[in-house]
């Protein structure tokens, strides 16, 4: 990185002009220093100068090593060498154009990196179950209207024939059992249903029982609700079971019956996954606050980009249709003033020097130096008083909606204003 | 040899007094860093070569509090023994 390289020579005029010395003197003086150095080090002493730093024989100890042409290892004969250690003087005149910089701390990013990732978690799963719940549902819907047919047709014949009967003649309609057993799977659909809200209920008690605690274990209500679940099962189970059904039929239709009941139990397992997504993602959005951040996020992100896209671009359009439009933009830059301003995207990054002001910066980054009161919220943590900027902290320059700094509309420095007076009052 | 020793040696070979040869010290180290400021690096001929380095950024943990902290770049002098002071050197320890 060096530009140029001077001789000892060159360096000795310098020092002979500045310590206005004859040449030749200078020379002597400047070569008596270094050899005395040199024999000092060869004596095996270390030598201190003043302001400049400390020249030190340092033995380095054998180690091994690898010719690089024939691969083989080999052992580097220790050796000594002088370090030489500048002294603290001169190390600060040296470092002058980075004196500036500090050691930050990386702990607080990392932490927050860490948060992000774990919101995004829950998240995935989140997003997942909506899948899964979507598909399931659809599936239902595409199956029930079709249901409801066979449903009606099968009412119709069912006022004809007592169940009993019915179920006497059964290797006669063996067909409409399934469909028997389906009409049952929908009564029992209904009653999940019910129950459905119960379950809710339960796990809104539980969380907040965790609440109080602090600590949440989802599964704990999964298993919980699985454990409901499984009672529930049980009551459907023995519900038909519990009908005098057996009795009339048959051993060799008992094992169709079988059958049938183990298809209705795949269809029981619908509602039953329903239910347990729809609690675990219920739990996920009352518990799990980074969820519930995420979806209000992006609800509050929704509206405004909803306003955005029926307000036509004032560049576009002529200005009497600009005129006609007004109220409305009005109306989307309050929602702009009155959200609270998230400062997440930056366009710069400043160091505060002695002289800087924020108003400066504004004027540089928006066009106008009002608009320093933004520069200030997305720095408050670093700012203690917007009068008095630290010199050397490092501040960052947030990207601004346009619609925010629109130079040419007085609202926009209205606003700029009031936050202005607002935050120079609280200062003071 | 702490830095009065070395002064008192070179006020005796060069007949200066201490004081003046303090205050020639002190200029000389001014030039020489000076010099290296200007990005400049200074050869010694027979003794080495000092040159300004940049040394990059990195992150260490401290030892005590366990927090890992970036350090900024910065700038240092680096100095290098030319091969004839190295080979005198390790000719003068290695045989005593």
């Amino acid at each position: 990185m060096n530009d140029e390289k001077i001789s000892l020579q060159e360096f000795i005029d310098l020092f002979a002009q500045k310590a206005n010395l004859k040449n030749k003197v200078a020379e002597d003086f400047i070569k008596a220093a270094v050899s005395l150095i040199e024999e000092a080090l060869l004596k095996g002493e270390s030598v201190k100068i003043k302001n400049f730093g400390v020249f030190k024989p340092q033995w380095i100890e054998p180690r091994k090593s690898v010719d690089v042409n024939t691969g083989n290892e080999i052992i580097l004969p220790g050796s000594y060498k002088i370090s030489f250690t500048p002294d603290e003087t001169l190390q600060s005149i040296v470092n002058e154009p980075f004196s500036y910089l500090e050691a930050v701390e990386l702990d607080n990013e990392n932490a927050n990196k860490k948060n992000e990732e774990e919101a995004l978690e829950p998240l995935k799963i989140f997003s997942e179950q909506a899948d899964e719940i979507k598909s399931i549902i659809a599936e239902i819907q595409s199956m029930s209207s079709h249901q409801e047919k066979e449903e009606n047709k099968e009412n119709e014949k069912k006022q004809e024939k007592l169940i009993p009967t019915e179920k006497e003649h059964k290797t006669a309609e063996k067909i409409f059992e399934p469909e028997k057993n389906k009409t049952e799977v929908i009564e029992n659909e209904k009653f999940e249903d019910l129950e459905e809200v119960k379950v809710e209920k339960l796990v809104s008690e539980e969380i907040q029982q965790e609440k109080n605690n602090e600590v949440f274990d989802k599964e704990n209500v999964k298993q919980k609700d699985n454990s409901f679940l499984e009672e529930l099962d049980e009551d459907i189970k023995s519900e038909p079971i519990g009908i005098p059904f057996h009795a009339y039929v048959p051993s060799e239709e008992y094992e169709f019956h079988e059958n049938t009941e183990k298809k209705r139990f795949s269809w029981i397992w619908i509602p039953v996954v329903l239910i347990l997504l729809l609690g675990g993602a219920g739990a996920l959005y009352y518990f799990y606050p980074p969820v519930k951040e995420f979806v209000n996020l992006k609800m509050v992100k929704k509206t405004p980009a909803l306003v955005e896209t029926t307000l036509p671009s004032p560049a576009v359009l002529p200005d009497t249709i600009e005129q006609e439009k007004k109220p409305e933009e009005v109306d989307s830059l309050q929602i702009l003033f009155d959200t609270p301003r998230a400062y997440s995207e930056f366009i710069a990054k400043e160091r505060i020097r002695s002289g800087s002001r924020l108003a400066r910066m504004a004027m540089r980054y928006y066009g106008a130096p009002e608009f320093w009161v933004y520069i200030y919220e997305a720095n408050r943590d670093k700012i203690p008083s917007p009068n008095d900027v630290p010199v050397g902290t490092l501040i960052k320059i947030p990207k601004l909606d346009a619609r925010l700094i629109d130079v040419s509309n007085p609202r926009c420095m209205e606003k700029a204003k009031e936050l202005s007076d607002l935050y120079l009052s609280i200062s003071k | 040899m702490n830095y009065k020793d070395f002064i008192q040696k070179i006020s005796a070979q060069t007949h200066l007094t201490k004081e003046e040869t303090e205050k020639l010290i002190e200029t000389a180290t001014n030039v020489f860093s000076e010099q290296l400021t200007g990005n400049k690096s200074i050869g010694i001929q027979g003794f080495g070569n000092f040159e300004l380095r940049k040394k990059e950024e990195r992150i260490i943990v401290h030892p005590v509090t366990k927090k890992r902290l970036l350090m900024p770049p910065k700038l240092t002098v680096h100095f290098k023994s030319s091969n004839v002071m190295k080979e005198k050197l390790n000719n003068q320890l290695k045989n005593e």
